[in-house]
């Protein structure tokens, strides 16, 4: 049987218990099946930020800086409070056409992401889920276009707060 | 908040339909006489009359408006918004004032008073065409405040969400690197593998249908 399905069955019975956002069943093994290739409507890069004003409290993880969102601190200083900005974590991700997607930089803020097809004059239009662990914050339509990121701003924390950024590759950048 | 001449039901207030000349003559009669001796409303029209002044002044007698779907998506956003946290703060009590704000008529004077601040020297020059649009937002948690807006500074659309709860401090924040995740439709799940190309995370549903993340190597 796919070990997949396994995980599954595994998983679904411990959500009798209500949730932390790592259940960690230990005696699977990483599910290494090849899974399908859906369809697709595109590809986004999410991002899990840490924004503060003092440096002191940045975490030090070191993150190469987005292909698609250059001087991205300088944008999301020119729209957020606050001085230093840091990559906390990052995920490319197809949208799937017929398929929710997951943009997961982090397990404490998340995106679920469906496609409600692509816009003729160019992007995507998404339902967008944004989730703090077992929690929707939010709930938005949107069409999200190249070049024109999505800036959501999270909780705060350790004298800061959490942003999340999303942005849409171009058709030649999702390739 | 001071609302004055307040009209409960869904018709445009008096003085309103007094400017736009749709009083029948012996209403205006009366309406007039009640304007003489409030200076209350006649404040309220000495403000709609500057508002109308000023539409004229700035806006040539026809134009595209700029940024029209945009401005127009916006403010049915925020209008959802003020509807709900109308309904959320007096489900029972709905005041005309705030029905009137909601007409097609200052939705076009609100689009259009925006028009006039990025007409302005120094407003924004991009192409609305080529934005990221958010057409609604619902926040589940009625504490949770959300504002939409473009931002031309930093070519970006930002959601602003006031009132959520503090993550604390000492909650270790963990973040990961991923690449596009693979669908397994038999478990509905998501695996995602890092810079490694081993499985860092992957997202499932569980009996409640909420999304549970299980990580291999935690």
């Amino acid at each position: 049987m796919n070990r997949f399905l396994l995980l599954g069955l595994a998983l679904s019975l411990a959500a009798a218990v209500p949730s932390s956002a790592q259940p960690a069943p230990a005696s699977a093994s990483a599910p290494a099946s090849p899974a399908i290739r859906p369809a697709t409507d595109g590809k986004v890069w999410g991002a899990l930020i840490y924004a503060t004003d003092a440096a002191e409290k940045l975490t030090g993880i070191k993150s190469a800086p987005p292909q698609l969102l250059p001087e991205w601190d300088k944008k999301l200083a020119k729209v957020f409070p606050w001085t230093h900005f840091e990559i906390v974590g990052q995920h490319t991700q197809d949208v799937f056409r017929e398929y929710e997607s997951w943009v997961v930089p982090s397990s404490d803020l998340f995106l679920k992401v469906d496609s409600k097809g692509p816009d003729a004059g160019g992007g995507v239009h998404l339902h967008l889920q944004f989730w703090r662990q077992e929690k929707v914050l939010l709930k938005t339509d949107a069409l999200l276009r190249p070049k024109s990121p999505l800036f959501i701003s999270g909780p705060k924390w350790r004298d800061g707060q959490l942003l999340f950024v999303l942005v849409l590759a171009e058709e030649a950048d999702s390739k | 908040m001071k609302t004055p001449h307040e009209n409960h039901d869904a018709t445009p207030p008096d003085w309103m339909r007094w400017l736009d000349e749709e009083m029948p003559a012996d209403e205006r009669a009366t309406f007039e006489q009640t304007l003489a001796g409030s200076p209350e409303l006649q404040a309220e029209v000495a403000s709609a009359r500057e508002l109308s002044r000023l539409l004229k002044q700035e806006l040539p007698g026809e134009m595209e408006m700029p940024h029209a779907d945009f401005f127009n998506s916006q403010i049915q956003v925020r209008l959802a918004q003020m509807d709900q946290e109308e309904r959320r703060a007096a489900p029972a009590a709905r005041s005309g004032w705030l029905t009137w704000l909601r007409t097609p008529w200052l939705i076009g004077a609100a689009a259009a008073v925006l028009g006039i601040l990025l007409l302005r020297p120094g407003g924004d020059k991009s192409d609305s065409q080529l934005d990221t649009l958010v057409m609604s937002t619902y926040a589940p948690n009625p504490k949770v405040i959300v504002s939409a807006f473009h931002s031309d500074e930093a070519e970006a659309t930002v959601l602003m969400l006031e009132g959520l709860e503090e993550l604390p401090a000492d909650r270790k924040v963990v973040g990961w690197h991923l690449d596009s995740g693979r669908v397994d439709p038999a478990s509905a799940s998501t695996a995602f593998t890092g810079a490694s190309g081993q499985v860092e995370v992957v997202v499932m549903r569980d009996a409640q249908n909420q999304p549970r993340l299980w990580v291999p190597r935690s």
